[in-house]
């Protein structure tokens, strides 16, 4: 028996994104995360998918608010097929968690009836397959939760030959310990060891939690997030699809990756040689923003050193890459270090005795390293701007 | 700019005063009011003020003495040339010329522009404060009075610009700061100001919202995570109540099992425990029945022995009895012997009794009538006595009462008489007619010649018809009185003795005589009868007679008693019948005691054997009824125990059942004791308290597990695992923000500071040639080594301080400095602001001191003048104004001596030597002082009148000589004619007067 469905996983809903200064921003970046779940709907439809599996994470904590939670079903509702999903360890099962609060359990009844969050490490049986969930009932769990699979005994033909999907979230063997999260408290655990499963028992292993879509094995795939939450971390590293998948008892899984994302995270690292380069710099920036709009966020590292006047018009292009952005991360180790007229202009001034004396001591201090060297080239900038302006 | 010379007129007390002055060393002595002040204040005014000035400045210029519009004229050297200024302040019509020498005049306005030109000011005219604001002008060279102690640094600031240049140029050229470095120090130093307060952010500033932005963050990250970790831990509460919950199940199982078989086992224990209860009791009561039968056994057995002992004990008892018996029987007998023989004994002497009682009766009968005799004589005797008595005391009534003091009244009272009588006669007269021959009539009664009589009184003698005599014995009152005494004392004799009752004294006293002897019967009389008792006698007799009759009665009643007693025929007799009776009597009393002891003595000899048999008799009934008693119980128990042979076999039967009883009851005690009965109460208890602990455990375990169900409810409204996420980023931006920001607050304190820094270093640079010239004068006073430190801050010069050598090397600010020292610090530092200035006036300033050095002491004073000469030697022109010029002698200045315009006739000695190569100002007006003598009307017109005969001018020795007054009239006179205005001093050697035009 052959079946279609889409699998997707780590939706992240109600992420904060706290690294987002502006409110509205922060919001739009959030909100479109919901609208993810609407194109993974018309994905859905476009492939003819009988099903949605979201291998965990469907929420981004444990904890989110009932807004969130009115949203999420709402939106999940809107999908029409059923969704099936298992706790991750974000929105991991046990107690307190969102899944058995009354406030989700009253949306998921009344707006989402097609939503099933399968808490238990028991097969669930639907209408074209079969689901072996492995839910993540704490935050950390230490123990593999895919050992139950292992001492299942399945008959060949259980459960009608209904592909079976095993839907479990974790890190597997081959991606090291370190989970792709930016949790503060990682760590070995969920641990998923898929190569201690019986391999023909299962016909396709539905991953969630790396979040970039992957295939690590035969038959086992990470789907990633549909929509990026995070700046890429590496390059083999491909956020933003969900996965159509065509699952059939015995056989291999055919699985096609479609691309569910709309906002761009960007990463550019800037070394200033020389005052030409922030032209440069700037131009690269257009090259991959265009002419949009609140709708991008930049990761930005500069180093280098620029002149006075240079440094100043990096602040004014940062300004205003800042406000036309959604949200720039910056790293910026630029060290303001006076072009030579420059110092000129300051320390040779025959009529202004007094800023010659004091900009030359600061060009003196200002050649070392450490505090006092940039609190020197700082107010070098300072008295720079202070003789221009009168 | 030099002073050469100056005249004032009409100035304040100033007539006209001229004043050459030295070009470089210049002393200005005078008195106290003299006007010194005054003269270089007119110099100073009019250099600065304009002459148009009007108000309260001018109107103080005005002289009172010296009528005329105020007037200077000056004469210096300026820019190298010599100028004559002249000034008349006269309001708005003042005037002002200005003449170079050898070139151009100017006048009025023109000529005030000129000249502040040539000094470099901007001229005053007018406005308010104009006294002050011209004051002001020069202030640093001009050292006006009082104000010698001051900073000189606020006049320094003054001249800042002044200043700044020409030390700018003597130091060679140093660059000062622009406007744009002014105005950038400004800036930083602005803005460090607004983010720093003492040493940490200013509040309000970016830097300290920065900081507080931060440590917020800071917090509501802790917050955050403390909310997640409490989360968390409900997690993890809830997983161990649940495991502990699981875990107590399990044990409260096995407890509850253990516990039902250690019930079971106590169970056992108790049934046993009963069974042993009653067990005992059987064998209890089966030793007990066992007892008892022997005990009765035992009895038995006593009792039959005790009627065998007690039969023993009763036999020689009897015999007793019959024994005691015998002998009381014949006790009886001698008793009854006894009573018989008392009683006759006691009827014997009744008898007798009887007969001695007669006997006593007749002697009493006898003694009676003897008695009654004796009273009877007696009565009669008192009788006697009292008629007697009474006829005594009859007599004695019918005599006047008199005593022996009454009739001494008496006596006394005719005594008296006796005497008035004997001064009557004396005094009486007697008359004897000795011849006559005419008819004496005295007291109408003749007298015939050889006739006498005495005339007690007085008494008309007639002699013949017409010849009347009165006589006057006694000399007329003393005889009325004498006979009135007289007659006084013969009236009272009268009357006592009527009193009395007697006719005459001598009556009296017989009568008293006869009273006293009578008292003396009458008291003998009593005396007796006292002595017979008559009181009583009476009643003694009427009582003896009583008892004689009862005697008799006695007597015959006793005889009926007795009758064969004869009857005694006296006294004697019946006394030997007595005795011989009592004699009788007392014998039969003996015998009748003797009968009586023996009759007492048998009786109680019966009485003790009768007791004795008694008690024997009651023994013996007594141990008849306890052998009784004994065989009845005897009886009684076999009765109720059956015979010998019933009662044995009872006996071993009951032993028997008593053994097998005693074994029944240790078994079941050894059941008992298998089954541990005290261990096991204590498992009980152990076992409960177990489950109690599981108990609570469970109850813990839930109500954990219930608080973390709880806690995990949410309702939804937030995120905190977003909430933790936002905090972290927060405090990550306001940390890096808080970087940024610090840095740059860092940079502008730098800069503010470094700005500072080097304007102080610019300061030094120009402050630098002050103070080292500053210091150059001061040495002169202080000695090598002592400097002055003068700072130039934000345009203004200030930081005046002195450093001495001696005393430390510390600098002495300006103000701790004493007033002497104030004064010569401050006048180093004009005269170093002096030279420097200098420069841009040719070299040469003017520096006036007015009394600069009232607090320095004679010392420092001498050591001022090296310093004042070497400022002269710099090239200025010393001014010094002092009452004390000899104090100055030692600079070796021109000195002249302002006098005031009234001189006293003497002369102070105020001239200073003129020796010094300097001439003495010529063309002083002689001025005198004014002295105090009041100058009358009369004076001043006598004054005048002199003067105009004199035509209206004269010398002043002439009209003095013509007035013919004395000099210090004249003076005074003169002087005040000539300050209300009537007079005009003139010129000439002696002086001269002129009257004033009106």
């Amino acid at each position: 028996m052959t079946t279609r469905f889409l699998h997707t996983a780590d939706w992240q809903l109600g992420k904060p994104f706290a690294g987002i200064g502006d409110v509205q921003k922060r919001s739009l970046v959030q909100q479109e995360r919901f609208t993810a779940i609407h194109r993974i709907g018309l994905a859905a439809a476009e492939h003819h998918a009988k099903f949605v599996v979201v291998a965990g994470d469907l929420f981004d904590s444990a904890s989110v608010t009932k807004a969130t939670v009115s949203a999420a079903c709402s939106a999940i509702g809107r999908l029409g097929l059923p969704v099936i999903a298992i706790p991750g360890n974000h929105d991991h099962g046990g107690p307190g968690s969102i899944w058995q609060q009354a406030f989700f359990q009253r949306e998921c009844a009344s707006l989402a009836p097609n939503f099933r969050i399968l808490l238990s490490a028991e097969p669930v049986e639907l209408e074209t397959a079969v689901i072996f969930p492995c839910p993540l009932l704490r935050r950390a769990e230490s123990a593999d939760p895919t050992a139950w699979l292992r001492s299942l005994d399945l008959a060949a033909d259980a459960f009608g030959g209904k592909p079976r999907i095993v839907l479990a979230h974790g890190s597997t063997q081959g991606f090291g310990t370190t989970s792709d999260d930016d949790e503060i408290d990682g760590g070995a655990t969920n641990l998923l060891d898929l190569s201690k499963l019986a391999a023909p028992s299962f016909d396709y292993i539905a991953l969630g939690d790396w979040h970039g879509t992957k295939q690590v094995g035969p038959k086992a795939w990470y789907s990633g997030t549909p929509e990026l939450d995070r700046f890429p971390k590496g390059d083999s590293n491909e956020p933003g699809h969900c996965l159509t998948v065509t699952a059939s008892r015995g056989g291999l899984p055919q699985v096609q990756p479609v691309r569910t994302a709309r906002l761009g995270w960007h990463q550019l690292a800037c070394d200033f040689a020389d005052d030409g380069a922030l032209a440069r710099l700037q131009q690269a920036v257009e090259a991959l923003v265009g002419i949009r709009s609140h709708e991008d966020l930049f990761r930005l590292e500069l180093t280098g050193s620029l002149g006075i006047e240079a440094a100043t018009r990096l602040e004014q292009f940062l300004e205003s890459l800042d406000a036309r952005l959604l949200r720039i991360k910056l790293s910026n180790r630029t060290v303001i270090s006076p072009s030579a007229d420059e110092i000129a202009a300051l320390t040779q001034r025959t009529s202004d005795p007094l800023i010659t004396r004091v900009a030359t001591q600061l060009v003196a201090r200002a050649a070392g390293a450490g505090e006092e060297a940039a609190v020197a080239r700082i107010a070098l900038r300072e008295l720079h701007a202070a003789c221009s302006r009168t | 700019m030099r002073l050469i010379s100056a005249t004032i007129r009409h100035y304040r007390v100033h007539h006209e005063l001229r004043v050459d002055f030295d070009e470089s060393r210049m002393l200005i002595g005078g008195p106290n009011e003299c006007g010194k002040s005054t003269l270089i204040e007119a110099i100073h005014r009019a250099l600065f003020l304009k002459s148009k000035v009007t108000g309260d400045v001018q109107k103080s210029m005005v002289s009172t003495t010296s009528p005329g519009t105020p007037e200077v004229d000056l004469v210096f050297e300026a820019g190298g040339k010599n100028y004559q200024l002249n000034k008349r302040f006269n309001g708005t019509s003042g005037t002002t010329r200005l003449v170079e020498t050898g070139g151009s005049t100017w006048l009025g306005d023109e000529a005030e522009s000129r000249l502040a030109t040539l000094l470099g000011v901007e001229a005053i005219g007018g406005g308010r404060g104009v006294g002050d604001r011209v004051s002001q002008q020069w202030s640093h060279l001009w050292v006006w009075q009082g104000q010698s102690g001051d900073d000189p640094s606020a006049y320094a600031t003054a001249q800042h610009n002044n200043l700044l240049q020409r030390l700018q140029q003597s130091g060679g050229a140093t660059a000062m700061q622009s406007a744009l470095d002014t105005a950038v120090a400004a800036q930083f130093a602005s803005a460090a100001e607004s983010t720093f307060a003492r040493g940490r952010a200013k509040a309000g500033s970016e830097l300290e919202r920065a900081e507080t932005g931060a440590s917020v963050a800071e917090e509501k990250l802790t917050t955050a995570n403390e909310r997640l970790e409490r989360l968390r831990q409900s997690v993890r509460d809830f997983d161990d109540a649940t495991e502990t919950l699981a875990r107590v199940e399990t044990d409260s199982r096995l407890i509850t099992a253990q516990l039902s078989t250690v019930s079971g086992k106590q169970a056992q224990v108790e049934e046993l425990r009963r069974q042993e209860a009653s067990q005992g009791n059987a064998a209890q009561a089966a030793a007990e029945r066992y007892a008892g039968l022997e005990r009765t056994q035992a009895q038995i057995a006593t009792l039959r022995e005790q009627i065998e002992n007690l039969d023993v004990a009763l036999a020689p008892k009897n015999a007793e009895v019959r024994r005691l018996t015998e002998a009381w029987n014949e006790i009886k007998l001698h008793a009854e012997l006894a009573v018989r023989t008392y009683e006759s004994a006691c009827e014997a002497t009744r008898a007798r009794r009887l007969r001695h009682d007669l006997a006593s009766a007749w002697l009493s009968r006898f003694e009676k009538a003897i008695r009654l005799e004796e009273l009877s004589k007696k009565a009669a005797q008192v009788q006697t006595l009292e008629s007697s008595l009474s006829s005594l005391q009859l007599e004695l009534a019918k005599l006047p009462e008199l005593d022996a003091a009454k009739v001494r009244k008496l006596q006394k009272l005719e005594n008296e008489l006796t005497s008035a009588e004997a001064t009557l006669q004396a005094m009486a007269a007697g008359l004897d007619v000795v011849a006559t021959d005419q008819p004496v009539l005295i007291a109408g009664s003749p007298l015939a010649a050889g006739e006498s009589r005495v005339v007690v009184e007085d008494t008309e003698v007639t002699i013949g018809g017409t010849i009347r005599l009165r006589v006057r014995p006694g000399g007329g009152t003393t005889l009325a009185e004498a006979r009135q005494n007289a007659h006084d004392a013969r009236r009272a004799l009268q009357k006592s003795l009527d009193g009395a009752g007697v006719a005459s004294v001598v009556e009296a006293s017989e009568v008293v005589g006869r009273r006293a002897d009578l008292a003396i019967r009458i008291k003998s009389a009593e005396s007796s009868l006292e002595g017979l008792d008559a009181a009583n006698v009476a009643s003694a007799l009427s009582d003896a007679s009583a008892a004689s009759a009862a005697a008799d009665a006695e007597v015959s009643r006793r005889l009926e008693h007795v009758r064969d007693l004869v009857s005694p025929a006296s006294t004697v007799e019946a006394t030997q019948l007595l005795a011989e009776e009592a004699r009788r009597l007392h014998e039969a009393e003996a015998e009748e005691r003797r009968g009586k002891s023996a009759r007492d003595a048998e009786a109680k000899i019966l009485a003790e054997a009768e007791a004795a048999l008694l008690t024997s008799r009651q023994e013996i009934e007594k141990q008849t009824r306890d052998i009784g008693d004994v065989r009845a119980q005897l009886r009684l128990l076999v009765e109720t125990h059956g015979t010998d042979d019933a009662r044995n076999s009872a006996l071993t039967e009951a032993r028997s059942a008593s053994t097998n009883a005693d074994e029944l009851l240790a078994t079941t005690r050894r059941a008992i004791a298998e089954l541990q009965p005290d261990l096991l109460a204590a498992d009980l208890a152990r076992l409960q308290r177990a489950q109690s602990q599981i108990e609570r455990t469970k109850a813990d375990a839930e109500t954990k597990r219930a608080v973390a169900q709880a806690a995990l409810r949410s309702d939804g409204t937030d995120d905190p695992e977003a909430a933790l996420a936002l905090a972290h980023s927060q405090v990550e931006s306001t940390r890096e923000h808080l970087a940024a920001v610090r840095r740059k607050a860092e940079a502008v304190r730098l800069l503010h500071q470094m700005f500072l820094d080097e304007q102080r270093a610019l300061s030094d640079r120009f402050t630098r040639p002050l103070a080292d010239k500053i210091s150059e004068y001061l040495q002169c006073l202080f000695g090598s080594g002592a400097r002055a430190n003068v700072v130039l801050a934000e345009n203004s010069f200030g930081g005046l301080q002195l450093i001495r050598p001696v005393q430390g090397g510390g600098a002495l600010p300006f103000e701790t400095l004493s007033g002497g020292a104030r004064e010569q610090v401050a006048a180093a530092m004009r005269l170093a602001m002096a030279e420097v200035l200098a420069a841009d006036h040719g070299g040469c300033l003017p520096v006036v001191f007015d009394d600069a050095f009232a607090y320095s002491d004679p010392n420092r004073v001498q050591t001022l003048q090296r310093m004042l000469d070497l400022a002269a030697t710099h090239g200025l022109q010393i001014i010094v104004l002092t009452c004390n010029p000899s104090d100055y002698s030692a600079l070796g200045a021109r000195s002249i001596t302002v006098q005031s315009e009234r001189a006293p006739i003497f002369q102070p000695s105020s001239i200073v030597p003129t020796d010094v190569g300097s001439d003495n100002g010529a063309d002083n007006q002689p001025t005198s002082a004014s002295r105090s003598v009041s100058v009358s009307d009369d004076q001043r017109q006598q004054f005048l009148s002199a003067l105009r005969v004199e035509g209206g001018k004269a010398g002043n020795l002439t009209l003095r000589q013509k007035l013919d007054w004395d000099e210090s009239t004249y003076e005074a006179v003169k002087d005040e004619l000539i300050a209300s205005g009537q007079l005009t001093p003139g010129r000439g050697r002696g002086g001269s007067v002129t009257l004033s035009a009106v």
